[in-house]
């Protein structure tokens, strides 16, 4: 008991030190925008044309009449108080307002988690533990209508040594004006370093669309073509795949192997000039539960483990995504003439929140153009196959945030990070930004793509920890195949209410 | 995990903190708490660097414009310092207070027991979220403008961030009298 006891205190000692721990954020307002001041903020500081400050607490902003009124101190040029006690200040005389938010440190709120400081959704996550929320950065785009979710960041990159760009399409994103806003959220218990989150836009052709190929080139492209036959073990898959709406092709994995592949048959009308295939799909929870189910097994050693991870040689790093291989992508393949079908691509994009939208050059054929897709059962969730003529290639106009926002005001050292790439970006569970950028012309006329680089930290779960088994989590990276077959009746007694509990479960900022 | 290897990791973790810190470039005691930086009246510190982040110029940053950041000199004058291509320039404007965070963290991983409740404190993992929280911390209140940057992303942090008067005393009293050599 003893030992419990003191490590109690030393837990709610430090709880209390680091309840010390503030941040400021400052910003600032011009006289003509006095309306968006930040209340929070208990002193105001109003710089005069004339170079001297007032200092109010506490203070008021009286837009129609055109003045600000408080009590407080007035200092010269040189810093010198000249003057104390109640004033009204014309808001022509004001050069600039400055207020400064002292708030408490996100940093506190992630050892206060770390600490033991659960939130209800622990209780989703207690009953499917493998299920917890946790993605990468998501983002939010207007489809015209409502926010949605349309991107998630460089899903693959669990450890600092995965860092990766990655680039998704908003294919959906419907923005009007030549604003576009894009809200980035922190919705899991992780750590994001986020180096910069640029918007790429392409003028889009008035009777097609511009898509990203697998290499990172953009390709002008003819409007898609749904396929004219869509043969899967379930029977005609046309109608899920025809348009990009959310109604996706998915299916259960098997039983005894979870790496069991399973086959979708496409046939198109023929195009001219240079085919591929668009492909709008993410990623089923398999592989997330898988990676959770990996760290169950690594349990307290995960730690030990990712720093080693850090030091690996190629080979070693390479022997840790072994587990991923042998579940592997969305084989594209096309026939070879012979009756067999030749491979022209994999496409790995991995995430299972948002679906990304990738072009696969395709051979010609004659006739028909016929696609074969092979994947692991119940690993993919597929929401649009289609054709399409690549008419050439184009390269998108970069633009980064000229406004990032994190509350009411503006939050500029985010924008001087994300911006200058100075320093990484650090987010923690509940944090919530705002992007905005500016198109040279309307948003309608351009096909937009998000742009991010960074890495992310899983948060270690308190109900994985009591499935350590060092032998187990060796044979996730020495064994993928056997790993597959052991875990797959876990997996299946699991696999019906795994997407409840994964959305039930994401973190909710109070 | 036995005592000797709580030590070993609580020390660990200590470190941690402490080089995983953005250092604050302000002379120490020169910045406070963010509590009383927010009714402070003067300006940031700031380091104008040039090639290899050698300093060129530091003190308490007064003005910035498109292409020039005044600052108040060892003389207690401002000297203007034209913006360039090659230069860049860091400031400061609060004390983030990381020793906190840093003994937290070391609290924390001294917590780490092996038995029921208290599995979550696990010292690895303690460590890298402590430190990441640190590090965060730190650099919360760091802002840099790197070569060819906007250096109007500065212009908050000054005592002048209207834009420099045009009858400042001279010489310009600092925010502490400097010490005499």
């Amino acid at each position: 008991m003893r030992p419990r006891l003191s490590a109690l205190a030393i837990v709610i000692l430090g709880l209390v030190l680091a309840g010390c721990v503030k941040r400021l954020d400052r910003a600032l307002v011009t006289p003509a925008t006095m309306r968006t001041l930040d209340g929070k903020s208990a002193h105001l500081k109003v710089h005069m044309r004339d170079g001297t400050m007032y200092l109010l607490d506490p203070w008021r902003a009286d837009e129609a009449l055109r003045v600000v009124t408080g009590t407080g101190v007035h200092f010269d040029l040189a810093r010198t108080a000249t003057g104390t006690g109640a004033f009204t200040i014309p808001i022509d005389s004001v050069a600039i307002f400055e207020t400064n938010v002292v708030r408490p440190s996100p940093s506190v709120a992630a050892l206060a988690v770390v600490t033991g400081i659960t939130a209800g959704v622990a209780l989703l996550c207690a009953a499917n533990p493998k299920a917890c929320f946790g993605s990468c950065p998501t983002f939010y785009v207007t489809d015209g209508t409502h926010e949605r979710l349309q991107a998630e960041g460089f899903s693959a990159s669990v450890a600092p040594r995965l860092e990766a760009t990655d680039v998704d399409a908003l294919f959906r994103a419907r923005a009007h004006g030549r604003e576009v806003r894009v809200r980035m959220r922190n919705e899991a218990y992780e750590t994001h370093v986020i180096r910069h989150v640029d918007l790429l836009a392409v003028p889009r052709p008035p009777d097609g669309r511009v898509v990203a190929d697998q290499a990172g080139g953009f390709w002008e492209a003819s409007a898609p073509l749904p396929p004219t036959r869509c043969d899967a073990e379930e029977g005609d898959c046309r109608a899920a795949l025809a348009t990009f709406d959310e109604q996706e092709r998915w299916s259960l994995a098997d039983s005894t192997d979870l790496a069991t592949r399973e086959t979708i048959d496409l046939a198109f009308p023929a195009v001219a000039g240079s085919p591929a295939l668009l492909l709008a799909s993410r990623q089923s929870l398999l592989p997330t539960y898988l990676l959770y189910q990996t760290f169950a097994y690594l349990g307290t050693t995960t730690g030990s483990w990712l720093a080693a991870f850090e030091r690996a040689d190629p080979t070693a790093a390479r022997r840790a995504n072994a587990l991923s291989g042998a579940i592997g992508g969305i084989d594209v393949l096309v026939p070879d003439g012979h009756g067999g079908w030749d491979s022209v691509a994999t496409i790995r994009e991995t995430g299972p929140l948002a679906a990304d939208v990738r072009a696969i050059p395709l051979p010609i054929q004659s006739g028909e153009t016929r696609v074969r897709l092979r994947m692991a059962r119940g690993a993919w969730r597929i929401d649009q196959a289609a054709l399409t003529s690549l008419r050439g290639r184009v390269t998108p106009l970069r633009l980064t945030p000229h406004r990032v926002r994190s509350g009411p005001g503006g939050d500029s050292a985010a924008r001087t990070k994300l911006v200058t790439r100075s320093a990484p970006l650090i987010t923690y569970p509940g944090d919530d930004y705002t992007l905005d950028y500016r198109l040279p012309g309307d948003a309608g006329r351009y096909e937009l793509f998000l742009e991010t680089r960074g890495y992310y930290l899983e948060w270690m779960r308190s109900e994985w920890l009591a499935e350590e088994d060092r032998r187990m989590a060796a044979g996730m990276f020495l064994d993928p195949a056997g790993s597959l077959r052991r875990l797959a009746p876990a997996f299946k007694a699991a696999e019906a209410s795994l997407e409840a509990s994964f959305w039930g479960s994401k973190y909710e900022a109070r | 995990m036995r005592h000797g290897e709580l030590r070993h990791w609580s020390g660990l973790a200590l470190l941690l903190g402490t080089i995983t810190c953005t250092p604050n470039p302000a002379p120490s005691g020169w910045l406070s708490p963010p509590q009383v930086e927010a009714a402070d009246p003067y300006g940031a510190w700031i380091v104008v660097w040039g090639a290899k982040q050698r300093e060129i110029r530091s003190g308490e940053l007064l003005a910035v414009t498109r292409d020039s950041v005044f600052l108040l000199s060892d003389l207690n004058v401002p000297e203007g310092i034209a913006a360039g291509d090659s230069l860049g320039a860091t400031l400061a404007f609060y004390d983030p207070q990381t020793g906190s965070l840093s003994a937290w963290t070391a609290l924390g991983t001294i917590g780490t027991i092996s038995n029921g409740l208290f599995l979550i404190f696990t010292g690895p993992i303690f460590i890298i979220t402590g430190s990441v929280a640190t590090g965060h911390q730190s650099s919360a209140p760091i802002v840099t403008v790197g070569p060819g940057g906007d250096w109007r992303a500065l212009a908050p942090y000054a005592r002048f961030p209207g834009g420099l008067p045009g009858d400042l005393p001279i010489p310009l009293p600092p925010k502490f009298p400097r010490r005499a050599p």
